[in-house]
């Protein structure tokens, strides 16, 4: 008996430092949302789009006119650059 | 030789790089021969060393070397011509030499201030010795970027632009393979100087005679790419450059009057042109040789509601290149938004006529036709609209609107009589 009530004295030292443990964690994080916060992202300046569109479009009363057709790519999207050569013989005469 | 090109003001600065390089891929077979070639552009990791000045820079210790790796530690770089900047690298060997150092396409050094630069490709160079002092052809990334100073530390990394690597690879491939098949055309005139000498006029010829030849220690024929050529086809891929940029950095770097750096501007485009469709792009955006040229300008023109300016561009694109159904497209919307509505329903009638018009031509007419008032020919285009796409909410909302009461519904086809049968099956 002697030995069960000396484990669950052991045992309850352990649950409480546990809970402090917790605790403290707790408390420390407490600073860790100012590290999570999000910020707003920062967005660039609207470029120049060309024209508005008429007050009729915006208004619902005529169709709004589908836009412009953007520029061609330099570089396709689906872009597999080619094979590098084979390697050259070394020759080291 | 420094302060000869300090008094020729040209650019130097002092740039120490350590980069790491593996020595062999993890698949080479020991002792076969690709063992004994390092790539430069994947084997790059990138620790810095910082030296103030070039004595300072050879008395730097290297890095131990890492099992297999081989050390680089850097490099000074300067601008000895208005061509090409120079990188050079200090390379350690990890273990016995003699070793082939291939610099291919992706090797890149970054500046703090944004200046970028790559290694001209297929250069090659022999490491005998546990240390060697190599110098390497660079070509700047970004044009408007300052050089950086001296002493300014670069960061060694390798690039995944698509658009880049395949520039670079083509360089290769062009010199390394065709090269070969184009010295048949190549003289040496006097000891030295090298001609194309044939009345052939092709495109084979016309890069032979672009390339710089010369004869390598073995007496064997090199070429390279122009350098302008690549350069400025760099800048189309990264900075997007058409002609009129490179004629007026012509201006600005080589202080070059306006008629003579156009005429210079003209020849590059041409060696630039060849690079970009070798190596797949849309080069037709590069010159005004090209409709793409102009369809671009035109976009830019309309986007800085320069309307004028865009129809003219647009116009000129479809001059050149009389298919181009978008230009045609374009073509309408400027007019409508100029206000000239019928010129703009004449203008995507014509588009619509046209092999790949999209459902957006036909959308567009419906609309000036329903601010034109000519409601059920705007119903008939929706319904274009909708046999092309038949998901599209606004043409199902605006048809109707235009025809509530279903005028323009094709009607059903005729019913075809049925033919007796032929044979009588009675007996």
């Amino acid at each position: 008996m002697h030995g069960v009530h000396e484990r669950r004295e052991t045992m309850s030292t352990t649950i409480r430092a546990v809970a402090l443990l917790l605790a403290l964690g707790g408390l420390a994080g407490c600073g860790g949302p100012k590290m999570l916060e999000l910020k707003p992202v920062e967005k660039p300046k609207p470029v120049l789009t060309g024209p508005k569109a008429t007050p009729e479009e915006v208004s619902g009363e005529v169709p709004a006119l589908r836009p412009l057709i953007g520029a061609r790519a330099l570089v396709p999207e689906e872009m597999v650059p080619p094979e590098p050569p084979p390697d050259p013989q070394p020759v080291f005469d | 030789m420094r302060k000869a090109w300090l008094r020729a003001g040209r650019r130097w600065a002092l740039v120490p790089v350590a980069l790491l390089l593996l020595a062999a891929p993890a698949a080479a077979q020991p002792g076969g021969p690709s063992d004994l070639v390092d790539r430069l552009s994947t084997r790059i990791g990138g620790a810095l060393a910082v030296a103030p000045d070039d004595d300072t820079l050879r008395t730097l210790d290297a890095a131990q070397p890492e099992g297999e790796r081989a050390t680089v530690t850097a490099a000074v770089m300067g601008a000895p011509t208005d061509a090409t900047d120079l990188i050079a690298l200090t390379v350690e060997m990890p273990g016995p030499g003699p070793r082939l150092l291939l610099v291919d396409a992706g090797a890149v050094f970054l500046a703090p201030n944004g200046a970028a630069y790559v290694l001209v490709p297929n250069q090659q160079a022999i490491l005998e010795q546990p240390t060697s002092t190599l110098t390497f052809q660079a070509l700047p990334l970004n044009p408007d970027a300052e050089a950086p100073p001296l002493g300014t530390p670069l960061t060694a990394a390798w690039s995944n632009d698509p658009g880049l690597i395949a520039v670079l690879r083509i360089v290769q491939h062009i010199e390394a393979e065709d090269s070969k098949r184009l010295s048949r055309y190549v003289r040496e005139k006097t000891p030295g100087t090298f001609e194309v000498d044939t009345f052939l006029d092709n495109r084979d010829v016309k890069l032979a005679r672009w390339m710089a030849w010369s004869k390598n220690p073995f007496g064997r024929l090199e070429a390279r790419v122009p350098r302008d050529g690549l350069r400025f086809a760099i800048y189309a891929v990264t900075a997007g450059y058409t002609i009129q940029e490179t004629a007026d950095w012509l201006r600005l770097h080589r202080a070059m009057d306006m008629q003579p750096a156009i005429d210079r501007a003209w020849v590059i485009a041409k060696q630039t042109e060849y690079l970009l469709e070798r190596a797949g792009l849309n080069f037709g955006v590069f010159s005004p040789a090209h409709a793409p040229f102009h369809f671009n300008q035109g976009v830019a023109a309309y986007q800085r509601n320069d309307l004028e300016a865009a129809a003219k561009s647009f116009q000129e694109a479809k001059r050149l290149s009389p298919r181009l159904a978008d230009a045609q497209y374009n073509l309408g919307v400027i007019r409508y938004r100029q206000g000239d509505y019928a010129g703009a329903n004449e203008e995507f009638k014509v588009a619509g006529g046209m092999d790949g018009a999209g459902p957006d031509v036909f959308f567009n007419r419906g609309a000036v036709l329903y601010r034109l008032g000519d409601l059920l020919n705007a119903a008939r285009q929706f319904r274009t609209v909708l046999e092309k796409n038949p998901k599209d909410p606004d043409a199902a909302q605006w048809l109707e609107r235009a025809d509530p009461e279903g005028k323009t519904k094709p009607k059903p086809p005729p019913k075809r009589k049925r033919k007796g049968r032929r044979g009588k099956r009675r007996r």
